[in-house]
């Protein structure tokens, strides 16, 4: 390459690397990176863009995937329902989103009643026993020693409730529960995206490893809860609506929080795009 | 009847809970982009203001002798450095530490013994600082490892006339002994490096905490002093500078290292002892924050508002879930239809997760990528403070046990090699 032809701007420029290259070249050498007390992040427009887009994108392409998913979800279920003993079949009900778009949703269409003056007594001795493990649990063990007192407690409260309700009052049937457990799962793998946009993409981290996280957690996901359904479906039909509301209230929606949080965390340990190579 | 009642109760602390959960992302996203307003800070030469550092001390043998060393290696005129150790009523070897530090260093260390009188930091603070000048008094808590050029950094800020009080930020040093102390790490980090600093940024109101920094002397006094009726005289203190006109700043570059709590039951009886000296700020200064003296702008006293309700919280978020339940349980809880699901799954992953990101965003400001991991496990940690908060309110509130105010609640220390056993240590009054 002739001297002129990158043009007087492009030589200044080289320059301008080549002696802030030497400049930084000091006795133990490297730059001296910023104090973390003033550490803070430019987010170039493009990238805000580009996370927008992509957010916007994932989300969408999530919504339309959601149909041949619950296809999907439906076969599985076929597929488990005999296996581990529940005695029913699987039902679909269908949500149209701004009169527009049709969304079927599976659920387990099986008979889960009340609870049994057994079921009744065992559930109660086992909530029992959590307090009492609770109690003889070290102090090293305190946040699962809360959890358990409060998953006892909720317990209590479903137990006192069907020990007085007149029968056939609780309002939820295990079709009902299980479609809008599903439903609502449905609705969170579409919102995940976006609240990666802005709570993820906009970090200094490559592409790659942002869209490869996007699809591990949905992925994840995917899979995972349908596997959950079928376990509170099992557990419902075998204990009675006695255990649903723990399930819900514990174990639904707030397990595909954790999920998300896991692999945000995970995520957000990758090293800035520069640093990575 | 009853149904309607609770949607509205439950709509109402719901709207609370969403206030602090946009205050979450607000401040995280502040502190990522925003404007970093830094008071004076690294200032090598100047004509230094007379400094009195103040360590109240109830038992803590263990500790003193490194926060003594620690300041008398600090990079500041030896003329014009006072270090007062405050021995309150110490039954162990606390005494015998600080007069021999004294003895061996009669121009810098002087003692101050209190041997009768009401317990507590503020008690002991209230009863020392008038037999002590200096322009700045700072306060640092004795099992504190400030660096060397800490008090410097931290009286810099006080050249400007408007500064009443000074705030530096708390890292834990002991992170890696167990699950705990690697969650309050987390914790911390989120709390001084997006929090704090996001509330300096904005101008709002960023919380002198009390273990590392210090007041001006003239805005001591104006505010009439310590008040030993508190068991957050910081927080106490914070408001009454802030209602007389004085400005709180908080220096993230001036660090201070700390042990945190590394047993469960020292944790809680911490978290309780905060709960209850916070909410007696919110009741003392609330309404006069609410009636906004007129060099106060609004966006500044709601913020005051919200930090001095960050306890009150931890009640209204358990009511919120009684109500749910109750409301689940009636069947009034929907689990279909479309709205509703959104509304209740976007509130699910957006509000839960408004602390995690926090939390995260501060940990990878500060390079500590590898701690991210343990992420989830946060919630175990939020579980118990949202207990023992709420523990410590209702007591405050059904069982008020005035007493508690003037006893010092002591941290358990750990500079053995043990994780301790969340024993209360030399039976502390």
């Amino acid at each position: 390459m002739s001297a002129g032809s990158g043009g007087t701007g492009g030589a200044i420029t080289r320059r301008e690397t080549r002696l802030a290259d030497l400049r930084r070249r000091g006795v133990r050498g490297g730059i001296i990176p910023r104090h973390r007390a003033m550490a803070g992040m430019a987010i170039p427009r493009r990238r805000i863009l580009t996370a927008t887009t992509v957010a916007l994108a994932t989300a969408s392409a999530m919504f339309f995937a959601l149909s041949p998913l619950a296809e999907l979800w439906a076969r599985t279920f076929e597929a488990l329902v005999g296996p581990v003993g529940i005695a029913g079949g699987i039902g679909e009900r269908y949500t149209t989103f701004f009169g527009v778009h049709t969304l079927p949703t599976p659920y387990f269409d099986a008979i889960a009643g009340d609870p049994s003056a057994v079921t009744w007594r065992v559930v109660a001795a086992i909530t029992v026993g959590l307090v009492l493990l609770s109690l003889v649990l070290p102090h090293r063990f305190t946040p699962l020693r809360y959890f358990l007192r409060f998953l006892a407690l909720l317990q209590s409260v479903s137990l006192a409730y069907f020990a007085l309700a007149p029968a056939g009052s609780f309002p939820y049937t295990l079709a009902s529960y299980t479609g809008g457990l599903l439903a609502a799962a449905q609705v969170v793998l579409v919102l995940l995206p976006l609240l990666l946009g802005f709570t993820y993409y906009v970090f200094d981290i490559g592409w790659g490893r942002k869209l490869l996280l996007t699809a591990l957690l949905l992925g994840h996901l995917a899979v995972f809860i349908p596997l959950q359904v079928t376990v509170h479906a099992w557990l419902i039909v075998h204990g009675s609506l006695l255990v649903l509301p723990p399930l819900f209230l514990v174990f639904g929606l707030l397990l595909h929080v954790m999920v998300f949080v896991s692999f945000y965390g995970w995520g957000m340990s990758w090293p800035a795009a520069r640093r990575a190579g | 009847m009853i149904a309607i009642i609770l949607v509205t109760v439950l709509a109402l602390i719901v709207v609370v809970i969403l206030t602090y959960t946009v205050r979450h992302y607000f401040f995280t996203i502040n502190r990522m982009v925003g404007q970093h307003r830094q008071p004076y800070v690294d200032i090598g030469v100047a004509h230094w203001p007379m400094v009195t550092v103040f360590v109240p001390a109830h038992n803590e043998a263990l500790v003193i002798s490194g926060m003594l060393d620690a300041l008398l290696a600090q990079d500041y005129p030896v003329d014009r450095l006072r270090i007062v150790p405050i021995n309150d009523r110490s039954t162990d070897q606390t005494g015998e530490i600080v007069d021999d530090y004294a003895g061996r260093f009669p121009e810098r260390v002087t003692p101050f013994h209190r041997r009768e009188g009401e317990g507590g930091k503020a008690a002991a603070l209230r009863d020392a600082a008038p037999h002590f000048g200096g322009e700045v008094h700072l306060v640092f808590d004795a099992d504190y490892l400030p660096g060397r050029g800490l008090v410097k950094q931290l009286v810099a800020p006080f050249f400007d006339p408007e500064v009443g009080a000074v705030m530096g930020r708390v890292v834990p040093h002991n992170v890696s002994r167990s699950l705990l102390t690697r969650l309050l790490d987390l914790e911390r980090a989120g709390g001084y490096q997006v929090d704090q600093q996001a509330r300096m940024n904005l101008r709002l109101v960023p919380q002198y905490g009390g273990t590392v920094g210090g007041v001006r002397r003239s805005a001591l006094e104006a505010v009439g002093g310590w008040n030993p009726r508190t068991l957050a005289e910081d927080t106490d203190m914070t408001y009454r500078l802030l209602l007389a006109g004085w400005e709180v700043v908080y220096q993230n570059r001036s660090e201070c290292y700390e042990e945190v709590p590394e047993n469960w039951p020292t944790r809680i009886r911490q978290i309780m002892r905060w709960t209850t000296g916070h909410n007696q700020a919110l009741r003392s200064h609330a309404w006069p924050l609410l009636k906004r003296p007129s060099h106060l702008r609004r966006w500044l006293v709601l913020d005051g508002l919200l930090l001095l309700g960050v306890f009150a919280v931890g009640p209204l978020l358990l009511l919120g879930w009684a109500i749910a339940i109750a409301l689940l349980f009636m069947g009034v809880m929907p689990l279909q239809g479309f709205v509703a699901l959104l509304a209740i799954t976007a509130y699910g992953t957006l509000g839960n997760f408004a602390a995690f990101f926090e939390v995260a965003t501060a940990a990878r400001l500060d390079g500590t990528l590898r701690r991210i991991r343990i992420l989830p496990f946060l919630i175990f940690g939020f579980l118990v403070s949202l207990i023992s908060v709420s523990r410590a309110t209702l007591r405050q509130v059904f069982l008020p046990r005035p007493k508690e105010v003037r006893a010092w609640d002591k941290t358990e220390r750990y500079r053995a090699d043990t994780n301790g056993n969340g024993a209360t240590p030399g039976g502390a009054r």
